[in-house]
C-alpha cells in the first residue's frame, strides 16, 4: 500500500496538479481503498492542523519577510563593498567577493533564491562590466547562492528540526563549517577559471581605484549596520537573548528600523507592498508543510518508515554504502523538487533508518540541506537558474550548463562533508 | 461594486498580510517582555493559531494568484486547445478535491463543538480555532471554480506568474 | 494470572512472552469476535510509557490467545498530544498513554493534578488510593465517560517533577528572578511567579538550546524527560522540588472498550491493572535510576530541607484558589478529601 500511495502522488505531480492535490489525495488513498490500518478522512482534517500548529515553523514566513525587506533595503551592496574593497584587485578578486558576499549573505537570509537574487541583482552588473563573461558569473552566484541555505540561518534547517524533533539551533551551528568548506571549493574553482581564461587587469584596477578612493573609513561607517547584521541575528542566538525562532522576528525589525532611518533605502508607505511579496513567497509553501506532516501520519500507520528502514537494513551492512545511495538519491530529489517539500516528506521518515544505522541526525540533517541546496542550481528546476538566469536575459538552460563545474567541485565538498561527520559537528 | 472587485482581487492577502503583520508585532512584544522578566502566557499560542489561519488562507490565495507550485511541464508543452482542456480538467480534480476537504473539516470542527474543548493558554474554545480549516476549503473551492469560469473566457492567462522574484 | 487483580504488589519485570502464537497457553476465549487496539503515546521507543504500552500488548494478546492484538506507535507518530485525544474519542486511535497536562483542555477537573504539592509526603499505594479508586476518581470518570474515553488507570510511583538549573538553588529565596522554563499552563505559572521566579513558557524543542544560551536558567521536567534530553550538558544543578506529581495516564475509546463482550473486558481491566504495576515499577526504579544518571552527568544534587518544602507549599495556595475558582469548590474539596482519606 506505502508504495501504491507514492506511485498515486507522482501521477497527479506528472499530470500537472498542485503538489498540495496531489499529497492530498495520495493521503486520503488509503482510506478510500479500505486498506487496513487506514485512518478516518476527519483525522487527516486534525493532523492538517496538528502539521500547522508549531512555533518554530514560524520562523519560515518572519526569515522571507526579512528577505524582502533586506532585498529592497540594499544591504547586500553595503557587504559587498567592504569585501571588494579588501579583495577586489587580486586575481579572481571580484567573482571572489561576490561568493564572499553570498556567505556574509547567508548568515542573515534564511533563503537560498533570496541570497542569489539580492546578491546576483546587484553584483552580476559590475562583474559583467568588468568583463567577466557573463553566463559564468550567473552560473557562479546561482551555487553560492545555496549558501543562504546552508549558512545559518536557514528556512531548510528549521523545516528539518521541526519535523525530526531536531535541535534547530544545533543544526544552524552545524551549518557553519559545511557552508565555509563550500564557498572556499567554489572560490578556488573561480581562481582557477579566471587564471585560465584571464582577466581584463586595467578595467579591474580601475574600478578598484574607485573603491579605494571612498576610504575605508566611509565605506565601514557607510556599512557598518549592514555588518552587524549577523552579529544581531546569529549573536543574539548564541547568547541567549532569543531563540532561532525570535532571530527571525528580529531580523525583520532590525532591517526594516535601518532601511527606514538610516539607509532611508524604504519608505514607511512601501511597507505593506514588502508585506505582500512576502506572502506570495511563503504562500505556495506553508500549506505543503502542513498536508506533508497528514501524509506522514498515513505512511506512520501503514508501517511505512520501518518497512523503509528494514529494506535498507536488509540491503547495507553499514552506514557508508547507505549515505552513498541516499545522497544520490537526494541529489535527484532535488533536481525535480523544491528544498522544503523534500525535507517534510521525506525527512521524518528516515528517522528510523539513521538510527539503525547510528547516523547522527544533525549531520544527517546537514547532508540533507547541502544536497537538497545544489538542487537549487540542478536544472531543470533550479530556482537559483530561475532566478539569476534573466537578470542576464539568458536562456536558463544555457546557465545550467555553464555550472555543470561548480557543481561538481560542490559535490566534492559535498562528499566530505558526508563522510566527515566532524566538519559538521565539530562545533557542537 | 468597486468594493466587491478589490474584495476578489485582495481578500485573502488583506488578511495573510494582517497575520503576518500580527505574528511579528507579537512576537516582538514576547521578546520584549521577557527580557523584563514577565513572559506572557498567550503570546506563542497567540503566533501559533496567526501562523495557522494563514496556512489555511494560503492555498485560495496561491491559486487566485496563479502561483501554487505544481510541475507543469507536461502541460505547458501541448497546444494552446489542448491546454485549455487539461487546464480544465486539473481545476475541476481540484473542485472534487477541496469539496471533499471542506466535508471532511466541518465534520471536525462540528466533532471539536461537541468536546468543547478550550486552547491551553488563552482559553478560547478550540472549534473558532479550527473553524479556519472549512473556510479555508470552501473558499479555495470558490478559487478553483472561478478559474474554471477564468480559464474558459480566456480572462485568466495560463501562464504562470513568477514568483520567484519575491522570496 | 489476573486472579490477584487488586493487589498492588508490583509485578516484577517479568521477561517478555512472545505475543499472539504461542501454543502453550489455553486461549480462554476460544470464540468469539477479535479487536484490534491501535495504541500511542508521545514518548520515545523504549521509554516507560512504550515499555508501558508494550507490555500491555504482551499480556492482552497472551491472554486472549491473538482475539484482542495491540499495535504500539511510538514518539509522536499519530499525532501531537491534541490530536492524538481528538482521534482517541473518535476512535480513529484505541488507546493512548500519556501524561495528563494535555487533556485539562478537554477534562479541566484534572487540573487538580496540577496543585504543586498536592501529593508531597504522600506514599505510592495512598497516592493510587487518590487518583484511581476515589471520590475523586468518580468524578474524573465521569468526566471520561461524557467525552468519550474510558480512563483505565494512572500509574505512578509516587516521583515528581523536578527542576533543574544552571544557577544555584538551595532556598526558596534564590528562586527570585530565577528564569524558569515552564508548560502553557497558568497554574504552574501561578505557583512560580508566586514563590518569586520569572516562568517563560517555551517550546520544548527549544529548550535545550535556550538553556545553553541562557535565554532560560532551569527548566522543570521528571528525572527521565531532563536526562534523555540531555539537560545535564547544560545545567549544572538538579534540585529535588517534587513539586507537581508525575503520572501515565492510560485511556482507551469508550465506544470500543463498551462494545467488547463482558468477559473480554474483565480480562481487559486486569490486564491493565497488571501494565500499570508494570509500569509504575519501571517508574520507581527509574527515578533512582535517572537521578543517578543526572549526577553521574555532572549535576550537582539539591535536596530542600522539609522547612524550606513548607514554604514552597504555601506558595501554592494561590493555585489552589484558582482551582476552586475554574473547578467549583465541590472538586477541590473532594480532591483534598480524597487525599485526607487516603492516608487512613
Ligand atoms: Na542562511
Ligand atoms: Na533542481
Amino acid at each position: 500500500m506505502a508504495g501504491i500511495v507514492f506511485l498515486i502522488f507522482g501521477i497527479c505531480l506528472m499530470i500537472g496538479l498542485p503538489i498540495v492535490t496531489g499529497i492530498g489525495i495520495a493521503t486520503f488513498w488509503p482510506k478510500l481503498m479500505g486498506a487496513v490500518g487506514s485512518t478516518s478522512n476527519e483525522a487527516v482534517i486534525r493532523a492538517l492542523f496538528g502539521g500547522a500548529d508549531s512555533t518554530p515553523i514560524i520562523a519560515v514566513p518572519l526569515f522571507i519577510l526579512a528577505g524582502v525587506l533586506m532585498a529592497r533595503g540594499g544591504i547586500s551592496k553595503k557587504i559587498f563593498n567592504v569585501v571588494a574593497y579588501f579583495i577586489g584587485n587580486r586575481t579572481a578578486g571580484m567573482p571572489s567577493a561576490a561568493v564572499l558576499t553570498c556567505l556574509f549573505y547567508g548568515a542573515i537570509s534564511g533563503s537560498g533564491p533570496a541570497t542569489a537574487a539580492a546578491v546576483g541583482g546587484m553584483t552580476l552588473p559590475i562583474l559583467i562590466e568588468l568583463g567577466y563573461d557573463k553566463v559564468f558569473c550567473a552560473a557562479l552566484i546561482a551555487t553560492a547562492g545555496s549558501l543562504g541555505v546552508i549558512i545559518p540561518p536557514s528556512i531548510p534547517f528549521v523545516l528539518y528540526g521541526t519535523s525530526t524533533s531536531t535541535s534547530v539551533g544545533n543544526l544552524f551551528i552545524a551549518g557553519v563549517l559545511p557552508g565555509i568548506l563550500i564557498g572556499s571549493v567554489l572560490i578556488f574553482y573561480t581562481y582557477y577559471y579566471c587564471k585560465k581564461n584571464g582577466e581584463d587587469k586595467e578595467k579591474i584596477q580601475k574600478n578598484y581605484d574607485a573603491l579605494r578612493s571612498l576610504g575605508l573609513v566611509r565605506l565601514l561607517k557607510d556599512s557598518f549596520w549592514a555588518l552587524l547584521s549577523p552579529l544581531i541575528i546569529l549573536g543574539g542566538i548564541y547568547s541567549g537573548y532569543f531563540t532561532p525562532t525570535e532571530a527571525a522576528c528580529i531580523s525583520v525589525f532590525y532591517s526594516l528600523i535601518i532601511s527606514l532611518f538610516v539607509y532611508k533605502t524604504i519608505e514607511f508607505n512601501k511597507i505593506w507592498d514588502i508585506v505582500i511579496s512576502s506572502v506570495r513567497g511563503y504562500a505556495p509553501l506553508i500549506f505543503i508543510l502542513a498536508i506533508a506532516t497528514a501524509f506522514g501520519r498515513v505512511l506512520a500507520l501503514l508501517r511505512a518508515p520501518q518497512m523503509i528502514s528494514l529494506m535498507f537494513a536488509n540491503t547495507f551492512s553499514s552506514a557508508v554504502p547507505f549515505l552513498l545511495i541516499i545522497v544520490v538519491f537526494f541529489f535527484l530529489l532535488g533536481m525535480v523538487m523544491d528544498t522544503g517539500p523534500a525535507i517534510v516528506i521525506m525527512a521524518p521518515i528516515l528517522v528510523p533508518t539513521l538510527e539503525a544505522f547510528n547516523i547522527n541526525l544533525v549531520h544527517f540533517g546537514v547532508i540533507m540541506v547541502c544536497c537538497l541546496a545544489i538542487g537549487l542550481v540542478t536544472p531543470p528546476f533550479g530556482l537559483n537558474l530561475f532566478v539569476t538566469a534573466p537578470l542576464i536575459e539568458t536562456p536558463v538552460l544555457k546557465v545550467g550548463r555553464k555550472a555543470m563545474p561548480l557543481i561538481a567541485v560542490y559535490t566534492i565538498a559535498l562528499l566530505l562533508i558526508t563522510f566527515i561527520p566532524a566538519i559538521s559537528l565539530i562545533l557542537l | 461594486m468597486k468594493i466587491i472587485k478589490s474584495l476578489d482581487e485582495h481578500f485573502e492577502e488583506y488578511l495573510m498580510g494582517s497575520l503576518l503583520i500580527g505574528i511579528s508585532c507579537v512576537m516582538l512584544l514576547q521578546i520584549f517582555m521577557r527580557l523584563i522578566g514577565e513572559s506572557l502566557v498567550w503570546a506563542e499560542e497567540l503566533c501559533r493559531y496567526f501562523y495557522l489561519w494563514s496556512v489555511f488562507l494560503s492555498i485560495s490565495f496561491t491559486i487566485k494568484k496563479g502561483i501554487i507550485l505544481r510541475v507543469d511541464l507536461l502541460v505547458h508543452n501541448l497546444p494552446r486547445t489542448i491546454q485549455k482542456i487539461v487546464e480544465i480538467t486539473l481545476q475541476l480534480i481540484n473542485i472534487v478535491f477541496f469539496s471533499f476537504m471542506s466535508y471532511y473539516s466541518i465534520l471536525t470542527v462540528r466533532g471539536i463543538r461537541m468536546s468543547t474543548q478550550s486552547s491551553p493558554a488563552m482559553e478560547i474554545p478550540m472549534f473558532l480555532v479550527y473553524l479556519i480549516i472549512p473556510l479555508g476549503f470552501i473558499l479555495t473551492t470558490i478559487r478553483c471554480a472561478q478559474q474554471i469560469y477564468l480559464i474558459s473566457t480566456g480572462e485568466s492567462s495560463i501562464e504562470k506568474e513568477d514568483f520567484l522574484q519575491t522570496q | 494470572s489476573g486472579g490477584a487483580a487488586t493487589s498492588s504488589e508490583p509485578t516484577p519485570p517479568a521477561s517478555a512472552p512472545e505475543p499472539t502464537t504461542s501454543e502453550a497457553t489455553t486461549p480462554p476465549v476460544a470464540e468469539g469476535p477479535s479487536f484490534n487496539y491501535i495504541m500511542g503515546h508521545g514518548a520515545a521507543e523504549g521509554s516507560i510509557g512504550d515499555l508501558y504500552c508494550i507490555k500491555f500488548k504482551e499480556l492482552i494478546e497472551e491472554k486472549s490467545g491473538g482475539k484482542i492484538t495491540a499495535d504500539v506507535y511510538a514518539g509522536s507518530q499519530l499525532g501531537t498530544y491534541g490530536e492524538m485525544l481528538q482521534s482517541l474519542k473518535s476512535g480513529d486511535i484505541s488507546a493512548m498513554v500519556f501524561q495528563p497536562a494535555p487533556a485539562v483542555s478537554i477534562i479541566p477537573e484534572l487540573a487538580m493534578l496540577d496543585l504543586p504539592y498536592a501529593f508531597y509526603g504522600y506514599t505510592k499505594e495512598e497516592i493510587d488510593e487518590v487518583l484511581n479508586n476515589s471520590e475523586y476518581t468518580k468524578i474524573l470518570d465521569k468526566a471520561f465517560k461524557e467525552a468519550g474515553y474510558k480512563r483505565m488507570s494512572f500509574a505512578q510511583a509516587a516521583t515528581f517533577r523536578e527542576t533543574t538549573s544552571s544557577k544555584e538553588v538551595r532556598n526558596i529565596e534564590e528562586f527570585k528572578g530565577l528564569k524558569i522554563r515552564t508548560l502553557e499552563n497558568k497554574y504552574h505559572i501561578a505557583f512560580w511567579k508566586n514563590v518569586g521566579a520569572s516562568p517563560t513558557p517555551l517550546a520544548f524543542g527549544e529548550l535545550y538550546l535556550s538553556l545553553q544560551q541562557g535565554l532560560v536558567d532551569a527548566q522543570e521536567n521528571p528525572y527521565d524527560t531532563a536526562l534523555a534530553a540531555k539537560f545535564a550538558e547544560v545545567q549544572k544543578y538538579i534540585i529535588n522540588t517534587h513539586h507537581i506529581i508525575y503520572p501515565n495516564l492510560f485511556l482507551v475509546n469508550e465506544a470500543l472498550y463498551e462494545s467488547m463482550p463482558d468477559d473480554y473486558k474483565k480480562m481487559f481491566d486486569e490486564v491493565a491493572l497488571e501494565a500499570k504495576e508494570y509500569a509504575a515499577g519501571l517508574m520507581a526504579d527509574s527515578s533512582t535510576t535517572n537521578l543517578k544518571g543526572l549526577v553521574d552527568a555532572g549535576l550537582e544534587a539539591i535536596d530542600f530541607s522539609e522547612e524550606e518544602i513548607s514554604k514552597l507549599k504555601e506558595k501554592a495556595d494561590v493555585v489552589k484558589e484558582m482551582l476552586k475558582t475554574d473547578l467549583g469548590d465541590d472538586v477541590v474539596n473532594t480532591f483534598m478529601e480524597a487525599l485526607e482519606k487516603s492516608k487512613n
